[in-house]
């Protein structure tokens, strides 16, 4: 038994790849359309885990988009999806440039929250040792919820 | 940037847990906090058990909160996918342990369950689909998933 995705349905497919490929440098590694099932789904693998997902398929972020509207409602059984990243700072300071909110901004150099455009909560973690705290970041303000 | 886990809230921690146990999951870290009230619990599958104790990856993290809430499903979230050697092996299992299969593997290929809180799993048959044979072969579909 393995991992090898987790799925989740997106609203705008153009803008939720934007969202992790422009924020986070993660790869589509595969993508299929069905005309007759009405949707499409692709495959992102985050920069590290690229090889695997090419070869074992996994761990990679599943996005399905259905041709026909419907409303995406947040549940709260689902939690969130997490990942880890080289310089939490770093990472931050791109996504407020996007201009994409950080609901809970890493005060104490180690974890962040943010949304998808369909509000699925993504929660970044630094690898190894949490950073020094410095500002802006250790003053920075929760903003709704994640 | 790596993947790391994937989160769900729990209900009942022990009965989540039994639940993945019976998928082929293992606990591999867990952190009770007084102040937040709260368990987390960190699974791995199988052949991800050496990976997730090396590089804490990839794992399902449950979070049990202390004081009940409700769990809701919504539909922004879809599902979690894992490959197992037999397909209609693990499904037996869990038609044994009284788990509704509710998207059967007639095609040998792909089966759907849901955990005890509404979360759907999406069972894959590693590597080719297996031969299509009875009784799932004929086995209709129950609920949603």
């Amino acid at each position: 038994m393995k991992y090898l995705h987790t799925m989740i349905r997106v609203s705008n497919l153009d803008a939720t790849i934007n969202f992790f490929v422009s924020n986070f440098g993660m790869v589509e590694t595969r993508r299929i359309d069905s005309e007759k099932g009405r949707f499409t789904i692709v495959f992102l693998a985050a920069s590290e885990d690229v090889e695997n997902a090419n070869t074992h398929q996994s761990p990679v972020l599943e996005l399905t988009h259905n041709w026909d509207p419907e409303e995406y409602t947040g549940g709260r059984n689902f939690g969130h999806l997490a990942y880890a990243v080289d310089n939490i700072y770093e990472s931050c300071q791109t996504l407020m440039d996007n201009s994409v909110t950080i609901n809970r901004p890493p005060r104490d150099g180690r974890m962040a929250f943010i949304q998808t455009p369909d509000g699925i909560s993504i929660e970044l973690l630094q690898k190894g040792d949490s950073l020094p705290k410095q500002e802006p970041w250790a003053s920075m303000e929760n903003t709704g919820n994640w | 940037m790596r993947y790391l886990h994937t989160m769900v809230r729990v209900s009942n921690i022990q009965k989540s847990i039994k639940f993945f146990e019976m998928l082929g999951m293992s606990e591999i870290r867990r952190r009770d906090s007084e102040k937040g009230r709260f368990t987390n619990v960190h699974l791995a599958a199988k052949d991800d058990a050496e990976t997730a104790k090396s590089v804490r990856a990839p794992t399902l993290e449950l979070t049990y909160n202390w004081d009940p809430e409700e769990m809701d499903v919504g539909r922004a979230f879809g599902h979690l996918a894992f490959e197992f050697d037999d397909l209609y092996e693990i499904c037996q299992t869990l038609m044994d342990n009284g788990i509704t299969i509710n998207r059967p593997p007639r095609d040998g290929h792909m089966a759907f369950i849901k955990t005890p809180d509404g979360i759907s799993i999406e069972l894959l048959q590693k590597g080719k689909s297996l031969t299509v044979q009875e009784p799932w072969a004929s086995m209709k579909n129950t609920g949603s998933w």
